[in-house]
């Protein structure tokens, strides 16, 4: 059993590590993170890219979401509004990947600022709908105002360079996007510590209350739609050096389920159910494709047919989930944590 | 000193002729040729990803069991990739990074735009897929892919033409969906049209999967036109637009691009696809002959295959193709030696499966034929020539 973790000051209490063991955990983690590479296989780079530019994602709405209790389904507009911010910028203008980076942000967070009016007049289905009304605005927009989006045929995005070196391939990509993940998903975390993220969460646990102890609903649901549109933005313009082809079908409102999808997963109104949300949502669908593919030297046509069964095992893996852990994998992994910390008691 | 027995010397000689008969073998045995495919077996667009992943697994089969390319057998590796880009993008990077990989059959016009940067970086590996984009068709953008037919465009002017010619100043509506698949042909059937001196009376746009269609039944209604071409949809709304009009008691003629003239389709609509007229790059005459098709035939017998099949096969057999005159030219297989030797195809006999000799212009194929679909046989009838869309038109 962990002991020894008695706090004497409430900063201490506050601290966004509150055991030496978590310390060393994150110690960990950033090692791995930095040592990640060494294993080489471009594909893994790949993936690892796109799950922390999904972990960004996921984190943006779930401040929305998880922490300030709004629904929104056009969390993959604001994705596309910052793809769009990165390919215009960068293609048109050739200004640096950072910059480039926070106008993504910005211009989403203006963005969602707008979209996020509606929130003081609307909650729950009502919003949700609203929300996506603006993100079909938004796919008008990406169609039709060709000079700036091109259009039908989209905007090709230049190749990342930092520096003068080119991020053509997902292992250069990796050391833009990793620290830029890292940095924002503790800056989500450190939020929840801070008074804007304590007024977020009284918000979500019941506005009306909230407003009678002076938080102001206006600026701080507006303030919650424009950091979690900045997430959004970000996620999209590294989305777009990813791929480096934005087009107006390159962010339909099935991607916003995928993120909606990814919170209550993961765990809404945890970083770490984040985290895990983006992860299982990424790569669960390529290990069973992997678990396919493992079986064509015997069934060269295994592609064809466990195609479909793939897909139902997602499904019912997302349905289970809901049902047997309805607060997500954040809550297995607060189990595993607190069995290891009092082990060996059991609780 | 140890004598060496007759008997054992023979056994020796035997044994070193199964030794340098064995690794003789392991070394005169050329390595396989892998090629990589992201095609959609799940999702919207699985009914032709499934048909189109058959159609060159079944080539390559036939490949393979008549020599293979220079002796080397192919190795057909498929992924599903849902319809998804991303998918796609992570499809490509695996089987890339597992095994060199010259040619790579894509499953969108997203995906081959999406990957056309890395595309041209590496070098290594040209592109081929399911995308007609008109966008695709342009080597100095896109220098390392093929479209295996005529693009949208030369498909809407394949249409056109066969209109043009079966009736001066006819009246045509166009039906297409809200998507950049949809909108493709579009600006170049307005100009095709003009030319031809064909009366478009009225563009509708649908959303692609649409069902409710009534209140633009009544549209087409208005205008009566003589024909109907749509574009841009995966089986629905083309069913409920043809049994509502013909219950409406309309005599218009409806078409369609490659995927919208499918036999699935045409099936489904039973009675009212009757007459029913689309374009395909491919051979459904059943007079047919030639090496490949007898070869299509023999692979499917009692099978009805679809056009995404005939697409499947024709992009392995320019694959195939592309890799054979490479090799034969002792060339290493890299993307600037294979495009080279694919922009060498010129008159090319495909065995039957196209009813002319082909050439490559820009980066399409751009011959095609207007088929009609009977109802009373269940299949595709040609209802035109083979008509050829020069590069000048």
């Amino acid at each position: 059993m962990r002991v020894g973790t008695a706090k004497e000051s409430y900063a201490a209490d506050e601290g966004l590590f509150k055991t030496d063991t978590q310390k060393v955990w994150f110690g960990l983690l950033l090692a791995a993170l930095v040592l990640y590479p060494l294993h080489g296989s471009n594909y893994w780079m790949f993936l690892a890219v796109l799950v922390m530019i999904n972990v960004i994602s996921t984190t943006g709405l779930n401040i929305l979401t998880g922490y300030t209790g709004q629904v929104s389904l056009g969390h993959a507009a604001f994705m596309a509004v910052g793809a769009y911010t990165v390919a215009f910028f960068d293609g048109r203008f050739g200004t640096p990947v950072l910059l480039n980076l926070v106008l993504a942000g910005a211009v989403a967070a203006g963005i969602g600022y707008l979209v996020g009016l509606p929130s003081l007049r609307i909650k729950g289905l009502y919003l949700a709908i609203a929300t996506l009304a603006a993100s079909v605005i938004l796919g008008f927009v990406f169609l039709n105002w060709t000079p700036v989006t091109g259009g039908l045929r989209g905007l090709n995005v230049p190749t990342a360079r930092i520096a003068g070196i080119e991020m053509a391939t997902p292992d250069r990509l990796y050391w833009l996007v990793m620290p830029i993940c890292v940095v924002m998903v503790l800056a989500a975390k450190n939020l929840f510590r801070t008074r804007v993220g304590r007024a977020f969460i009284a918000i979500r646990d019941r506005d009306i209350s909230a407003e009678i102890i002076g938080i102001s609903l206006f600026k701080y649901k507006l303030m919650s739609f424009a950091i979690s549109s900045f997430y959004a933005g970000v996620a999209g313009g590294l989305w777009a050096y990813l791929f480096r082809v934005v087009t107006p079908e390159s962010f339909p409102a099935l991607a916003s389920i995928f993120f909606l999808a990814a919170v209550i997963v993961g765990g809404a109104g945890t970083i770490v159910g984040g985290i895990f949300g983006a992860v299982f949502m990424t790569l669960i669908p390529e290990f069973l494709k992997l678990s396919a593919t493992a079986l064509v030297p015997w069934f060269p046509d295994a592609s064809i047919y466990l195609a479909p069964v793939r897909n139902i095992i997602f499904g019912l893996l997302i349905i289970g989930f809901l049902i047997f852990e309805p607060m997500g994998l954040a809550e297995m992994w607060r189990r595993t944590r607190r069995y290891f910390a009092l082990w060996p008691f059991r609780t | 000193m140890t004598r060496l027995s007759r008997r054992a010397f023979h056994q020796l000689g035997l044994g070193a002729a199964l030794v340098s008969t064995a690794s003789g073998r392991a070394f005169a045995q050329a390595p396989e040729l892998v090629i990589g495919a992201a095609n959609p077996m799940s999702g919207v667009f699985a009914f032709a990803g499934v048909e189109g992943f058959e159609g060159g697994r079944d080539h390559f089969e036939f490949v393979n069991k008549n020599g293979g390319v220079a002796g080397r057998r192919i190795r057909y590796v498929n992924e599903d990739s849902g319809y998804r880009v991303d998918n796609a993008v992570a499809i490509f990077t695996r089987i890339t990074s597992q095994h060199q990989t010259p040619v790579f059959f894509g499953d969108s016009t997203g995906f081959q735009k999406a990957i056309n940067p890395e595309l041209n970086r590496r070098g290594t590996t040209v592109m081929a897929g399911a995308s007609f984009a008109s966008e695709i068709d342009n080597p100095q953008a896109f220098p390392n892919q093929w479209i295996p037919g005529p693009n949208y465009s030369d498909q809407m002017r394949v249409l056109l033409r066969y209109i043009a010619s079966q009736k001066k100043g006819a009246s045509v509506v166009f039906v297409h969906s809200d998507t950049e698949f949809g909108r493709d042909p579009i600006a170049a059937g307005e100009a095709e049209a003009k030319r031809l001196e064909l009366n478009l009376v009225e563009k509708i746009v649908t959303q692609p999967g649409s069902v409710d269609v009534s209140g633009d039944v009544l549209k087409i209604r208005r205008r009566n036109p003589d024909y109907v071409i749509f574009h841009g949809y995966v089986l629905q709304p083309i069913p409920e637009f043809m049994a509502q009009a013909r219950q409406a008691g309309m005599t218009s003629k409806f078409m369609g691009t490659f995927y919208s003239t499918d036999t699935v389709l045409m099936n489904r609509a039973g009675a009212a696809a009757d007459g029913y007229m689309g374009v395909s790059a491919y051979n459904f005459d059943p007079a047919a002959t030639g090496t490949q098709i007898d070869a299509i035939r023999a692979a499917n017998a009692g099978k009805t295959r679809t056009h995404a099949y005939y697409q499947g096969w024709t992009n392995a057999m320019l694959a195939v193709e592309v890799l054979k005159r490479t090799l034969a030219a002792n060339e290493e297989l890299n993307a600037v030696n294979m495009m080279k030797h694919a922009r060498s195809i010129k008159n090319y006999d495909t065995g039957g499966v196209v009813g002319v000799p082909i050439t490559m212009t820009g980066n399409s194929f751009p011959h095609g034929r207007v088929y009609q679909y009977s109802a009373a046989d269940k299949m595709l009838k040609p209802a035109s020539d083979w008509i050829t869309i020069s590069a000048s038109s």
